[in-house]
């Protein structure tokens, strides 16, 4: 069911986008949710990362300058590749054609979004805070392996799929608590959110794929788009 | 001589690896009479040597990064050490991201199990290529004298198998690696088909000043090089069979440049659940083995306490080191003590291979934290 809907997103993105109008495709996507802690606020958000077939669309359009590396026929598969000064491009591209607001969700709207936190509650491997650097060592895991098509991983009882998939997803939170909301454009680094939190530079587009001083990189990093109902 | 253009055009499959390596082998006849007559040499040698009244005892392998149980001070004589490699060609996952290298192994691992044995002692080592697998094999041991390591003598085809004996006369850590012949030699050698010996000193590891050095833990860090071919939009290539990447592989190789360097045989293998561990106030030793390729081990956060760079116990150690160089073809020993709790990362402090190439492993150490070595006195806040 989840995989007839997703390929025909991928159709309607693939044939029916014009660039004329508004185009509401990325909305038919998403799912409401409540989120409690903001006082009932309702979110929509998509049910998949963006796809290689979407960002083709607006690299196409000139819209997004940069075309990360897919295979051949992979349209139904997140884009990866993508560093966060790429993906605020794509959002200017996707809100000059949308009736909706897109924006990418906050770290806190993404811990709301995901109901089982994998690892968060692993016992943390170093109490003292004096080593609190290094307390979340080994909760950071990964599914391995390329990207699979949207959908591939499992989906929360709301419909949202894929978050505990092998893509990282950009979240608009800076990596430092309040960094953002003095100036958002100096923030260095935002965070990163898929079975665990990484704190990914702006620039990087690969996460590294051999080692951190700490901790295992992500292995992709995509994004998700959300919208306030 | 194989002519490296041609080799570049073969269609690779088992006929043509056992015709490459042949054709490959230095004065191939003289040595391939020596080889079959290598068991009953061995006997004749024994009986002069009085080797035959030497006791035995068997060397149970186990896999990287642990070393077999042993003694650090020898309590006995020489002794005759036992040991069994299976060659092993099997198809293994290199990094998260799923690329495929068809290795080549000593005994299912890259790199291959540790042998450690004391100054003096013999090591007796039955290789074994069983008939599942495609190549010719052979193992050249840095650590012994003669016969271009062993490699002359322990030429193996598929379904066959070779005792060779040799005595540990230099002590300190040592390479061995697959040498069947000519372009053989890197490919196997790149493929994972190398490990490493230690040979302790009879009365263990000294300062050099007469002082004795114990460890509490050792670990074991083979550094493999890997040069994964790739299609023409960049991805990595798969294969059917072991070899068959030959002639594409040839011509990575052939860049000197890596696609992966890795600790353990694979990117991350000694990291997360599988980190290495010790705790505050172990003595760990490290051994660090690079069949091919220069390296410069660091452990962030922490130091060489004693280093035999080189790798030989015979000369003094030197101390205190930041970074030590391992050459390529060559094992090198760090001691350390372990003074602060947390996470450590063991680099080759090319860092650009560290990180992005795969050559990090992480060493998790429990303990109390000592502020006197190091506090946070102001948390990072806005410049005042």
């Amino acid at each position: 069911m989840i995989r007839s809907a997703a390929a025909f997103l991928v159709m309607a993105l693939a044939l029916g986008w014009t660039g004329r109008g508004h185009d509401d495709s990325l909305g038919t996507q998403m799912v409401p949710i409540t989120l409690k802690d903001r006082g009932g606020h309702t979110l929509l958000v998509s049910r998949y990362e963006v796809t290689v077939a979407s960002w083709r669309q607006c690299y196409q359009d000139g819209g997004c300058g940069h075309m990360p590396e897919s295979p051949a026929g992979s349209g139904n598969v997140p884009v990866t590749g993508v560093n966060y000064i790429d993906v605020a491009k794509y959002l200017d591209w996707a809100n000059a054609r949308s009736s909706r607001a897109l924006r990418l969700p906050t770290i806190a709207e993404w811990r709301a979004i995901n109901p089982a936190p994998l690892g968060r509650e692993t016992p943390l491997r170093f109490t003292d805070p004096r080593l609190a650097w290094a307390a979340t060592y080994g909760q950071e895991k990964s599914p391995t392996g390329p990207p699979r098509p949207s959908g591939s991983f499992s989906a929360t009882p709301s419909g949202i799929a894929d978050l505990d998939g092998n893509v990282w997803e950009w979240t608009s939170s800076c990596f430092k608590p309040g960094f953002e909301s003095e100036a958002e454009n100096r923030c260095p680094a935002f965070v990163a959110a898929g079975e665990h939190e990484a704190v990914v530079s702006l620039f990087v587009r690969d996460p590294a794929s051999g080692g951190c001083a700490l901790g295992t990189p992500p292995t992709h990093l995509g994004f998700r788009l959300v919208s306030d109902l | 001589m194989i002519n490296l253009k041609s080799m570049n055009n073969v269609v690779p499959g088992r006929r043509n690896f056992l015709k490459a390596t042949a054709a490959a082998t230095f004065g191939s006849a003289g040595l391939a009479a020596m080889a079959g007559n290598g068991t009953q040499g061995i006997q004749a040698a024994a009986a002069t040597t009085d080797i035959a009244s030497l006791p035995r005892v068997k060397q149970v392998m186990v896999a990287p990064p642990f070393l077999p149980k042993h003694e650090q001070v020898a309590t006995t004589g020489p002794k005759i050490v036992e040991v069994t490699f299976v060659i092993e060609e099997k198809k293994m996952v290199l990094d998260s991201e799923g690329t495929e290298v068809w290795a080549l192994t000593f005994n299912g691992s890259v790199p291959g199990p540790m042998i450690v044995v004391h100054e003096g002692d013999y090591v007796e080592l039955t290789l074994k290529n069983p008939a599942t697998n495609l190549m010719e094999h052979n193992i050249d041991f840095h650590a012994s004298t003669g016969a271009l390591g062993g490699g002359a003598l322990t030429k193996v085809l598929p379904g066959e198998q070779a005792v060779l004996r040799w005595k540990a006369v230099k002590q300190g850590v040592f390479v061995y690696h697959c040498a069947p012949g000519d372009i053989m030699i890197p490919y196997h050698v790149v493929h994972g088909m190398n490990g490493a010996v230690m040979v302790l000193p009879r009365d263990g590891l000294n300062d050099g000043k007469g002082n004795p050095l114990k460890y509490d833990l050792a670990y074991y860090i083979g550094e493999q090089d890997y040069y994964i071919p790739r299609d023409e939009k960049g991805a990595f290539k798969k294969y059917e069979t072991a070899g068959e990447n030959l002639s594409d592989c040839l011509d990575v190789m052939r860049t000197l440049t890596p696609t992966h360097v890795v600790f353990n045989g694979a990117v991350g293998a000694l990291t997360g659940d599988t980190a290495l561990k010790a705790k505050v106030g172990d003595n760990v030793l490290f051994i660090h083995a690079q069949a091919n390729r220069d390296t410069r081990p660091h452990l962030i956060g922490g130091h060489g306490d004693y280093v035999w760079e080189a790798g030989s116990f015979a000369d003094v150690p030197q101390t205190g080191l930041e970074t030590w160089f391992i050459r390529g073809g060559s094992a090198g020993a760090m001691l350390y003590k372990f003074r602060q709790p947390g996470i450590y990362a063991y680099v080759n402090h090319n860092l650009i291979e560290a990180v992005m190439l795969g050559a990090t492993a992480h060493v998790v150490v429990d303990g109390e934290w000592n502020d006197d070595l190091m506090m946070q006195v102001v948390k990072p806040e806005p410049i005042t």
